[in-house]
């Protein structure tokens, strides 16, 4: 896996208050910042499918309720 | 079956069939089959710290009721009188549902969750709720911000019994429960039904109700029976079960497969683990040499194959479906009161957090391909077998034995495909920790699983074995 280089502490703070995130303490953001570049690295280390025409899996269908 | 005498056994290893049937007969009654419990659970239950709470009154009333409707001659079926318990992420009306956090310790439903509803129609008795992770959320370490204690394996209370669903595991292989409800993300059934060498099964999803269960992962949350026996998982999941789209005419058929013959049934082989994964201890590659032999000896006709995806990927994919979506569902007690959580839950909201619509999307695209892989495989088999967890039950707090039982596993590719899986105990280690496999059948084939289980389960000694504590 490849490992993506890691937020700041400006910019984890930065990332959280954009968030909404305003109650996590400093030993919060700092494990944040530690966990930053192993999201950034998950999601660029999935393969990726060839085919545009690869969907989702239908995890949501979507049925009123009205409808059942 | 246990092969226990139901005349001189002790009545809390007696199998749902057999409590059930000494209930019939009137040599065994409702209350004193529950009084039973509650005095092992008042005997050994701080050793393994398998319930959250116990609902003396409840139970004794629930059982009172069966007891006279039995009495007049209103049997409601197989389940009724017997005592259950749930997994602290269900709701059960008037009692507390933690979910082992602190952010739930005061929440108390007023309703019941859709499962423990049938439960209760079918005349069962609820004795309480069972320890669980927090949020049903852990990767695989020992949590001590928590509310309650980690629940211990009783076949060495020095070891994980394996997470999320941990009470479940530990309470029906202690027999302070006769069965049991987890729920299973990406494993969480399976792997303590493999550490504590229960009978844990998921079934096709949508055949259980989610209603009224704490949500974990939209995508992939499935409950989950677990029994002592095959036979009692097979009860206990037909009452509870609906029929989905393409099930046969009438009944459901898992009681039914039971101890049907296995001759000639096509069963795929999966022991190689794939690339990215480890290799399994020798002990559990064993035991699935020797379960499969034994199949063989029943006739199945077997056949070595690869899976057409690695695990490795599935555990990638799950790693980014479950922070995402926990962390849609969860954001509010991030944002609100992220000092009230523990560690486990809040570093994976925080994950979430951060992952990316776009990777969550491509996540969900592989989770397709690979459920249309598996299927291509499985169209030519009943059943495939393959190890459950890769590493037996690990020493408490000893990494990275922890991480590595829970992330190491052939699980989670059937979390993804959505296809049926069971966990079968397959002997003890020479330390005398249980070994596994897993049974794995096309979607809406439950009976498929059951018919193998039961076959190997009555072909070899494992059920006789129970942990002494």
């Amino acid at each position: 896996m490849t490992q993506s280089t890691s937020f700041s502490d400006a910019e984890t703070e930065a990332f959280a208050k954009r968030y909404g995130l305003v109650k996590l303490t400093k030993d919060h953001l700092a494990r944040m910042k530690e966990l930053a570049p192993i999201a950034s690295d998950l999601g660029r280390d999935l393969p990726h499918l060839n085919h545009k025409s690869d969907a989702p899996a239908p995890t949501f269908v979507v049925v009123s309720k009205a409808a059942i | 079956m246990s092969g226990s005498d139901p005349a001189t056994a002790s009545a809390e290893i007696l199998t749902v069939t057999e409590a059930s049937n000494a209930i019939l007969s009137g040599t065994l009654s409702p209350i004193e089959l529950l009084e039973t419990y509650l005095d092992r659970i008042d005997k050994i239950d701080n050793k393994i710290h398998s319930f959250i709470h116990v609902d003396h009154e409840g139970a004794r009333k629930a059982a009172l009721l069966a007891a006279n409707e039995i009495a007049a001659g209103r049997w409601r079926g197989p389940l009724h009188g017997l005592p259950f318990a749930v997994k602290d992420n269900y709701d059960a009306a008037g009692l507390p549902a933690t979910a082992n956090s602190e952010l739930r310790i005061d929440n108390v439903p007023n309703s019941d969750a859709e499962l423990v509803r049938r439960l209760k129609q079918a005349g069962a008795v609820l004795i309480g709720k069972l320890a669980t992770w927090e949020y049903g959320t852990g990767n695989g370490g020992e949590y001590y911000d928590l509310p309650f204690p980690t629940a211990r394996n009783p076949w060495d209370t020095e070891r994980f019994p394996g997470g999320s669903s941990t009470g479940a595991g530990v309470s029906v292989a202690a027999g302070t429960t006769m069965f049991a409800l987890g729920s299973d993300t990406t494993g969480s059934v399976r792997l303590p039904a493999a550490g504590t060498g229960t009978v844990g099964i998921i079934p096709t999803p949508g055949r259980l109700s989610l209603d009224g269960i704490l949500p974990n992962c939209y995508s992939l949350d499935n409950p989950g029976p677990f029994t002592w026996t095959v036979e009692d998982s097979a009860i206990v999941l037909e009452a509870t079960a609906d029929r989905i789209a393409g099930d046969p005419q009438g009944e459901l058929g898992f009681r039914r497969a039971i101890g049907q013959p296995v001759a000639g049934m096509r069963v795929a082989v999966v022991s190689d683990t794939g690339p990215g994964m480890s290799d399994a201890d020798s002990e559990l590659a064993n035991a699935l040499d020797q379960a499969i032999r034994v199949l063989e000896s029943l006739g199945a006709k077997t056949t070595e194959v690869k899976l057409p995806i690695a695990p490795s990927l599935c555990f990638h994919v799950t790693s980014i479906l479950g922070p995402a979506e926990s962390a849609a569902i969860h954001e509010m007690e991030l944002r609100e009161r992220p000092d009230d959580m523990g560690y486990a839950l809040r570093d994976k909201l925080m994950l979430g957090s951060m992952l990316r619509a776009v990777d969550y999307i491509t996540a969900q695209r592989q989770r397709l391909a690979i459920a249309n892989a598996i299927d291509g495989l499985m169209r030519g088999y009943d059943a495939l077998v393959t190890f459950g967890t890769l590493h037996v039950s690990p020493r408490l707090g000893v990494e990275p034995e922890m991480t590595a039982f829970t992330k190491d596993t052939m699980l989670t590719p059937f979390n993804l495909s959505a296809h049926p899986a069971m966990v079968q105990c397959t002997g003890f280690s020479d330390a005398g920790l249980p070994l596994n496999w897993q049974i794995v059948a096309n979607r809406g084939d439950e009976a498929s699983i059951y018919q193998l289980a039961s076959a190997y389960e009555v072909a070899t000694p494992w059920r006789q074995r129970r942990p002494e504590l």
